[in-house]
C-alpha cells in the first residue's frame, strides 16, 4: 500500500495522470478477492504440487544449495512464461487472467488486480519441476520471488533501462504487454527474464512516441471485482451454449479469444479511446478508500486464521469480504442498489462486531468494538444523505 | 543392461515415436498422444534397466498418456475432420486440459480414472475402425483392447503370449496396436 501511495504522490507531482481512485480501488479490490479465496483454495486440500512431487519425483534435489536455488528459479520463470502466453491464448485461461489486464490504468495497483480464479489450471504449468525434483519448498520460495519481482514493473514512473529491458522483465516491456494497441497484442509475457520472449518470437519493444492505451479490447466497464473475475466466463458460457454439438461446445473454451481463425487482428484506434469513469463524487471516493483500509486487517486476519478449525467460519468471513468489497465498487459504479445493500452491510457489521463474544476468533477489546460500532453508525448516516446516480463516460472504443 | 520389460518399453517407444514423427504435421493430434506414449516408454526403458531416477517420471507419463493422450488418441481417430484432430495448438489445449483433468482426479484419490478413460478410447477407437472397414484399423483397435485386458488382469494369457510377462505383452500389444494404426494411416494416404 505504501508503494501504491508513493508512486501516486510521485505521479501527482510530476502531473501524470496514472492514478484513477475507483479504478486502483478496484484494483486493490481484486487482490483482497483474489488473497482471500486463495483461504479456500486451501479448504480444498489441493496442494497439487507437493502431491505430485511426493508420488512422481525423479530425484530430490538439495534445497539448500545455491545452483540448485538459481536453476529451480530459471525453470519457474521458463513454466511461468508458459503458463502466462496460454493465459492469454486459450480462452478458458484467459478468462481467469483478464482480471489482471482489466485495468485502464497502468500502476502499482494494477499490479495487485489478480485473478481469483487462476488456481484451477495454473499448477499444471509447472507440474514438470515437481516430477524433475524440485522440492515444494524451494519451489515456493522460487514461485514467490517470481511474483513480487513482478511488482516493480508494473509502473509508467519508470522509463527506459538501457540493456536491462533486453534481458530482464522492466517497466518498458512490461507496458507493452498490458498496452492494446496493435503492436502490443500477445507480446511480452516474461516473468523476470525477457529472454523467454526473444527465444520464442513474443518480444516487442516499446516504441517511442506511440501512446500505449491499457486494458482489454472488450472493455471491462465495471468497478464490481466478482464480475471482474467473471464476466468473460460469462462470455465464454453464452457462446458455448449457442454453439451446436458437444464438441464445437468444448471447442469454445480451448479456443484463442477470438476463435480459430488466421485473419489478422482488427486494428485498434488509440485515438478515439476514452477511459471508463463513472463520475464518482470525490467523498464517495474517500469512502471507499475509508472501507478498503478497513479490508486490510480482516484479509491479514483471515490469511492468519486456521481455516481447517473452522471451515464454515472462514468460509463466511471469506464471503462477507467479497460482499463488501462488491458494495464498494458498485457504489463507485453509482449504482442506488448498492446503497440499500451497503447501508444493510454496515447495520449487519455494526452490531455483529458489538455483539459477537469474538470477531471470528479475534477477541477485540470494548473500546474497538465501540469504535467500530460508532463508525458504521457515522458511514450509515452518511450515506443515507447521499445522492447516488449513475453516469458513466468512455465506452472505451469505437470497437 | 537391457532386459525383457526394457526391451518391450524400448519397441513401443520406437513405434510410438516413428508414429509421432510421421503425422507431426498432417495429423497433430494422433501425433501428440502418441508422442506422450513415447515419452512414457523411454522413461520405462530407463526404469527397467534399474535406472532409479526413471521410477517417478515413467509412472507419472504413464498417468498422462492413460488420462490424456488415450482421449486425444480417440479423438484423432474418431474425429480427423474436428480442429482438435487438425490444428497442433488445439491438439495441445485438449492435452493440456486432459492432463489436468485427470491428475487432479487421481490426485484426489479416484484412480479408477486412469483405467475408465483408457477403455472409454479404446471402446471409441474400435468403433471408428469398424466404420473404416479396414482391416489394419480394425486389428490395430484389437490390439489395444487386448494391451488393455493384459494390464488390467495382471498377467497375459499363456496361450497367446507364452514366455511374456503382462507388463512386456501390455506394451508389445500396444506397440502392435499403434503399428497397425500407422500402416492403416500410410495405406489410406498412399491410396
Amino acid at each position: 500500500m505504501l508503494t501504491v501511495l508513493i508512486e501516486a504522490g510521485l505521479a501527482r507531482r510530476r502531473g501524470l495522470a496514472v492514478y484513477d481512485i475507483p479504478d486502483a480501488l478496484t484494483s486493490l479490490h481484486h487482490g483482497v478477492i483474489s488473497e482471500v479465496t486463495g483461504v479456500l483454495w486451501k479448504l480444498a486440500g489441493l496442494g497439487t504440487y507437493a502431491l505430485v512431487y511426493t508420488n512422481f519425483h525423479a530425484t530430490e534435489l538439495p534445497a539448500d544449495s545455491w545452483l540448485i536455488f538459481v536453476l529451480a528459479l530459471l525453470a519457474y520463470d521458463f513454466c511461468y512464461y508458459w503458463q502466462h502466453r496460454m493465459g492469454h491464448e486459450m480462452n478458458v485461461l484467459w478468462a481467469a487472467h483478464v482480471v489482471h489486464h482489466s485495468s485502464e490504468y497502468y500502476n502499482l495497483a494494477t499490479a495487485l488486480r489478480q485473478t481469483s480464479t487462476g488456481r484451477f489450471f495454473g499448477w499444471v504449468f509447472y507440474l514438470p519441476m515437481a516430477v524433475i525434483g524440485v522440492p515444494p519448498t524451494l519451489f515456493f520460495t522460487v514461485a514467490v520471488i517470481d511474483l513480487l519481482y513482478q511488482y516493480w514493473v508494473h509502473t509508467e514512473l519508470i522509463g527506459r533501462l538501457g540493456w536491462l529491458d533486453r534481458v530482464f522483465v522492466t517497466p518498458s516491456n512490461h507496458r507493452v504487454h498490458h498496452g492494446q494497441n496493435d503492436y502490443c497484442i500477445d507480446k511480452n509475457y516474461g516473468g523476470i527474464l525477457i529472454l523467454w520472449d526473444r527465444l520464442f518470437g513474443t518480444f516487442a519493444d516499446e516504441r517511442e512516441g506511440e501512446k500505449i492505451i491499457y486494458g482489454i479490447r472488450k472493455p471491462l466497464q465495471s468497478f464490481n471485482p466478482v464480475w471482474g473475475n467473471l464476466h468473460y466466463y460469462n462470455d465464454l458460457w453464452r457462446e458455448s451454449v449457442q454453439a451446436v454439438g458437444w464438441r464445437a461446445k468444448l471447442g469454445v473454451w480451448l479456443a484463442p479469444p477470438g476463435g480459430w481463425t488466421d485473419a489478422p487482428l482488427a486494428h485498434f484506434d488509440t485515438a478515439t479511446f476514452v477511459n471508463y469513469d463513472c463520475k464518482t463524487s470525490s467523498a464517495m471516493r474517500w469512502y471507499a478508500a475509508i472501507q478498503y483500509t478497513l479490508v486490510v486487517p480482516c484479509v491479514v486476519q483471515i490469511l492468519a486464521m486456521d481455516v481447517k478449525a473452522a471451515p464454515l467460519l472462514a468460509v463466511l468471513y471469506v464471503l462477507l469480504i467479497i460482499a463488501t468489497t462488491v458494495c464498494v465498487g458498485l457504489l463507485l459504479e453509482g449504482r442506488q442498489i448498492a446503497q440499500r445493500f451497503e447501508m444493510l452491510r454496515l447495520l449487519l457489521i455494526g452490531i455483529a462486531f458489538v455483539t459477537m463474544p469474538d470477531w471470528f476468533g479475534f477477541d477485540a477489546p470494548v473500546i474497538l468494538r465501540v469504535a467500530l460500532a460508532m463508525f458504521s453508525l457515522a458511514s450509515l448516516v452518511w450515506l443515507a444523505q447521499q445522492r447516488i446516480e449513475r453516469s458513466p463516460v468512455g465506452a472505451g472504443n469505437t470497437l | 543392461m537391457i532386459n525383457a520389460d526394457a526391451l518391450s518399453d524400448l519397441i513401443l517407444a520406437l513405434v510410438c515415436s516413428t508414429l509421432a514423427a510421421t503425422y507431426w504435421r498432417t495429423r497433430p493430434a494422433l501425433a501428440q498422444s502418441s508422442g506422450v506414449f513415447a515419452i512414457a516408454a523411454s522413461f520405462g526403458v530407463l526404469r527397467f534397466s534399474a535406472i532409479d531416477f526413471a521410477l517417478g517420471p515413467h509412472r507419472f507419463f504413464s498417468l498422462v498418456a492413460a488420462s490424456a493422450a488415450f482421449p486425444l488418441l480417440a479423438i484423432a481417430l474418431c474425429w480427423p475432420d474436428d480442429e482438435t484432430a487438425k490444428r497442433d495448438k488445439a491438439a495441445a489445449r485438449m492435452l493440456f486440459l486432459l492432463v489436468a483433468i485427470g491428475i487432479a482426479i487421481h490426485l484426489s484419490g479416484f484412480a479408477l480414472w486412469r483405467q475408465i478413460l483408457p477403455v472409454v478410447s479404446v471402446l471409441m477407437m474400435v468403433i471408428a475402425a469398424s466404420r473404416s472397414k479396414q482391416a489394419a484399423s480394425i486389428f490395430g483397435a484389437l490390439f489395444f483392447v487386448a494391451g488393455l485386458l493384459v494390464a488390467a488382469l495382471g498377467q497375459a494369457p499363456e496361450f497367446v503370449l507364452g514366455p511374456f510377462s503382462a507388463t512386456q505383452a501390455m506394451h508389445y500389444l500396444m506397440g502392435a496396436g499403434f503399428a497397425m494404426l500407422g500402416w492403416s494411416l500410410y495405406s489410406r494416404t498412399s491410396h
